[in-house]
C-alpha cells in the first residue's frame, strides 16, 4: 500500500484529499504544517508527498527545501505542490523552479478525482 | 554905355576881345581869348536883358549864330516852364545879390531843350555902376540824364532790396520758404535775382537734405534708445525669467541633472543634491556616469551604454525606465541604494544635440506600493480560492458517492452549487489577471512552439466541455509542417480557450454546435481562426464586444454568468505580446474570431507575473 503525506494546515482540504485517497486505498498521514510536516517526512518515508505553500510554523517550500537537502531520499522524493497562490508570488515560481517539484498543482482549478489521476501517474500506478 | 560899346568891339573882334571893352586893364586879350574859346557857353546881355555877346560854345549850345543872338532877350532862351523861376527867382537874384548859380532848362533854335547849369553875375564899370550881366552854361542834360538815371537805379535797387531783403533775412533764419519774384522786366538785377533764387533752391535742397539727414539722425537716435529701452526691459525680464526658471528647476520634486553630449555634468537642482548627496559644486564638470552609478535588482552595475542617459544621447530619443518592469538604482555618495525611475530626454537646440536632461524620481513608495499590492492579491487569491477549493471538493465528493448515494434532486442541486463555485473561481482568476494586464505587469515569455500540438493540448483540455455540449469540432491545419514559432503559451492558451468556450457556448443552445478551428500561416503570420454557427453579435454592439464588463443583450439572455472579462481579456493579451485579434459576425447565424500572431512570434516583455 502505498503511504502518501499530506501537508495542509486548512483542515477542511486536509480531510477531504484525505478521505479521498483512503478511498482510493492509499496510506495516508497528514500534517499541518511545515515543520510537521518535514519531521514526519523524514521519519516515515511516504512515497509521494502532497505540499500546501502557505503554512504557519513553516511553509511549504521552506520544508521542501530542508527536505531536498536533507539527503538523497529527500532529494528524490516525488513531491506535488498543492496551492492557491497565484504565480504572482516571484519567491514561489523562483522556488518552483529551483526545488523542482514533482507537480505543480493549482487547488482551486482541480477537481479531487485530477488529483488522484496525478499521484498514481506519478507512482506509476496508472 | 561903354560895356555896349566893348561888347559890341568884342563882336568885331571875337578871337581877341578888347581889354578895355572887358574893362579890364591888365591881360585883356588873354581874358577875352579865354571868353571866346571856353567850353563853356558864355553869353553878356545888358541890363534889360538883351544879349550883347555870347561866344562860340554858346551858339553850339542854342543854335542860334551870334548875329541871330544879339538882340534877342534872355527870356527866349528859356524853357516856358522856366520863365516864373527866371523871373521870380534868378534875375532879381542877380541884380540885387550880384549873382545866381542854379540850374535852369535852356530852349534851343529847333525849340529843343536842354538842361543848363549856370552862373550869371552882375557886371560893373569901373566905378561899380551895374552894366549888364554875364553868365556861364553847362549843358547838364546828359548829366541829367545820367542823374536820372541814377536815381532810377537807386530805386530799382532799393524797390528789388526792399523785396529781397526780407526774403534773405527768413533765408538768414533758415527759412527757404519763399523765393524771389522775377519781374517781368529785365534789369540788372534779373541776373542777381535768378543767381540768388539759384542760390535759395540750392540751400533750400540741401536744407531738406540736411533736415532728413538730421531727421534720419534724429529718427536713429530715438531708434537706439528705443532699442536701449527695450534690452533694458528684455534684460530684466530675462533676469526675471532666469529666476524663475532657476527657481522653477529647484522647485521641481524631481531630481534634474543637465549633461552634456560627453555625459559631463552641467547642472543638478536641489533634490537631485539632497537624493544624491553630491553638492551641485561638487558634481559639475564631473561625468554623471563615473559619479553616480546604476546597478539593477541584483545588484550589478548597469554598464554605461545600457545607462538611460547613453541611449537617449545616443538614439536621439526620449528614454524612461519603469517603475514597475526592471527597476534600477543610483548609488549616492554615501553608497545608499535608491529605487529610481529615470527619464532623460536629450536637449537639442537650432537642431544640434547638445547634451540632455536626466529627470528621476524616488521610487521607493512607488516599489511599497507595489509590493503591498502584490502582497495584496496574492493573499486575496489564497484566501479567496481556499474556502472555494474547499466547497469544490466537498460536493465533489458528495456527487461521487462518497458519503452515500445520491437521489437525482440531490445530484441536480449539487450540480448548481458546484456551477456558482466554479463561476466564482473564474471570476476571481479573471479579475486578478485584469489587474495584471492593466498594471503592465503581465510577463510575455515566448517560448518555440508547435503551434498545432498546442491547439491539440487545449481541446484535450477542454474535452469535458465539448463533451457536455455535445458540439462538434471541425479542424482545419496546413497539410505541410507548420514551423515552430514563438510564443507565450499561458497567454495564447488563456486567449484561445476564451475564444473556444465562447463559441461552445453560444452555439450550443437548443441546437448542436457546429465549429470549426483553423491555422494557416502566410507570408505575414499565423491566424488561428475559431469559428462557430452561434448566435452572433448584433450590428450595434459589434464594437463594444472588446469592452471590459460588456455582454450583448442575446448572449446574457442565453448565458446569465458570463462575466463579460472574456473578450476582454482576450483582446489585451494579445496586443501586450505584439499580436492582434479580429473577429467578423452575423447575427443569427454565427461568429469568426481570428488571433493573428505574426512570423516572428510574440514580442517578449518583462514583467513578473503570468497569467493565472
Amino acid at each position: 500500500m502505498n503511504k502518501i503525506l499530506v501537508v495542509e494546515d486548512e483542515a477542511p482540504l486536509r480531510t477531504a484529499i484525505h478521505d479521498t485517497l483512503v478511498n482510493e486505498k492509499f496510506d495516508v498521514i497528514e500534517a499541518t504544517n511545515g515543520e510537521e510536516g518535514l519531521r514526519s517526512a523524514l521519519d516515515t518515508h511516504p512515497d509521494l508527498i502532497l505540499l500546501d505553500v502557505i503554512m504557519p510554523v513553516m511553509d511549504g517550500m521552506t520544508m521542501l527545501k530542508k527536505l531536498r537537502e536533507s539527503g538523497e531520499w529527500g532529494k528524490h522524493i516525488p513531491v506535488i505542490v498543492l496551492t492557491n497562490v497565484g504565480s504572482d508570488n516571484n519567491k514561489m515560481i523562483n522556488d518552483v523552479t529551483v526545488l523542482e517539484p514533482s507537480y505543480y498543482f493549482v487547488k482551486s482549478d482541480w477537481r479531487l478525482e485530477g488529483l488522484v489521476i496525478k499521484i498514481k501517474e506519478l507512482l506509476m500506478l496508472a | 554905355m561903354s560895356l555896349l560899346s566893348t561888347i559890341h568891339s568884342n563882336q568885331s573882334q571875337p578871337q581877341s576881345p578888347s581889354a578895355s571893352a572887358a574893362g579890364i586893364s591888365l591881360g585883356g586879350k588873354v581874358i577875352s581869348a579865354a571868353i571866346a574859346n571856353s567850353i563853356n557857353a558864355i553869353a553878356i546881355t545888358d541890363l534889360n536883358g538883351k544879349h550883347m555877346y555870347v561866344n562860340r560854345s554858346w551858339e553850339k549850345m542854342w543854335g542860334y549864330s551870334r548875329k541871330e543872338a544879339i538882340e534877342m532877350m534872355i527870356p527866349h532862351m528859356v524853357a516856358e516852364e522856366e520863365l516864373p523861376k527866371l523871373k521870380k527867382e534868378i534875375l532879381p537874384a542877380i541884380m540885387e545879390k550880384g549873382g545866381y548859380v542854379g540850374e535852369s532848362v535852356g530852349l534851343r533854335k529847333n525849340k529843343s531843350k536842354f538842361s543848363i547849369s549856370f552862373s550869371a553875375s552882375l557886371i560893373r564899370d569901373a566905378k561899380g555902376k551895374p552894366v549888364g550881366t554875364m553868365a556861364s552854361f553847362i549843358d547838364i542834360t546828359e548829366l541829367k540824364k545820367k542823374e536820372e538815371k541814377i536815381i532810377q537805379f537807386a530805386n530799382t535797387t532799393r524797390k528789388h532790396l526792399r523785396t529781397i531783403i526780407p526774403i534773405l533775412q527768413k533765408i538768414a533764419m533758415g527759412d527757404f520758404s519763399e523765393s524771389i519774384k522775377i519781374p517781368e522786366k529785365e534789369d540788372e538785377f534779373t541776373e542777381l535775382f535768378v543767381a540768388l533764387n539759384l542760390m535759395i533752391d540750392d540751400l533750400k535742397e540741401s536744407n531738406v537734405e540736411l533736415k532728413k539727414n538730421s531727421q534720419n539722425l534724429k529718427n536713429s537716435i530715438t531708434a537706439t534708445q528705443n532699442i536701449l529701452h527695450d534690452f533694458r526691459i528684455e534684460k530684466e525680464s530675462l533676469a526675471y525669467a532666469n529666476a524663475k526658471y532657476g527657481a522653477l528647476l529647484e522647485s521641481i520634486g524631481d531630481g534634474i541633472i543637465a549633461v552634456d553630449t560627453d555625459g559631463i555634468i552641467t547642472f543638478m537642482n536641489r533634490v537631485a543634491e539632497d537624493m544624491l548627496g553630491w553638492k551641485l559644486q561638487e558634481a559639475i564638470g564631473k561625468k554623471l556616469y563615473d559619479l553616480v552609478p546604476i546597478v539593477d535588482d541584483k545588484n550589478n552595475v548597469v554598464p554605461t551604454v545600457n545607462r538611460p542617459i547613453s541611449i537617449a544621447l545616443s538614439t536621439n530619443r526620449s528614454t524612461t525606465t519603469s517603475t514597475t518592469g526592471i527597476v534600477y538604482y543610483y548609488i549616492t555618495k554615501y553608497k545608499t541604494k535608491i529605487p529610481i525611475a529615470i527619464m532623460v530626454t536629450p536637449v537639442v537646440l537650432d537642431g544640434k544635440n547638445i547634451g540632455a536632461i536626466d529627470v528621476f524620481r524616488d521610487i521607493r513608495r512607488e516599489k511599497e506600493i507595489d509590493k503591498a499590492k502584490t502582497e495584496f492579491v496574492s493573499l486575496a487569491s489564497h484566501q479567496l480560492r481556499t474556502p472555494l477549493t474547499s466547497i469544490n471538493w466537498y460536493i465533489e465528493m458528495l456527487q461521487a458517492g462518497d458519503a452515500g448515494k445520491l437521489n437525482d434532486k440531490q445530484k441536480e442541486y449539487l450540480t448548481e452549487v458546484y456551477k456558482g463555485s466554479k463561476r466564482t473561481i473564474r471570476l476571481i482568476n479573471d479579475l486578478l489577471n485584469v489587474s495584471r494586464l492593466e498594471t503592465g505587469r503581465l510577463r510575455v515569455k515566448p517560448v518555440s512552439t508547435d503551434l498545432i500540438a498546442f491547439i491539440g493540448e487545449i481541446l484535450k483540455e477542454i474535452q469535458p466541455l465539448i463533451k457536455e455540449t455535445d458540439c462538434q469540432i471541425s479542424l482545419d491545419f496546413p497539410k505541410n509542417p507548420v514551423p515552430k514559432v514563438n510564443v507565450d503559451q499561458g497567454l495564447l492558451r488563456q486567449t484561445v480557450v476564451n475564444l473556444l468556450t465562447n463559441a461552445i457556448h453560444y452555439s450550443s443552445i437548443g441546437k448542436k454546435g457546429q465549429l470549426k478551428l483553423s491555422l494557416a500561416v502566410s507570408e505575414k503570420e499565423y491566424t488561428i481562426a475559431v469559428a462557430d454557427n452561434g448566435i452572433g453579435i448584433a450590428k450595434e454592439v459589434l464594437n463594444q464586444i472588446f469592452t471590459k464588463f460588456f455582454r450583448a443583450d442575446n448572449a446574457r439572455e442565453i448565458i446569465a454568468d458570463g462575466n463579460g472579462l472574456g473578450l476582454y481579456l482576450a483582446k489585451q493579451i494579445m496586443e501586450s505580446s505584439g499580436c492582434t485579434i479580429e473577429f467578423e459576425s452575423e447575427l443569427g447565424k454565427g461568429s469568426t474570431f481570428y488571433v493573428k500572431i505574426p512570423l516572428s512570434g510574440m514580442k517578449p516583455k518583462e514583467g513578473r507575473i503570468g497569467l493565472e
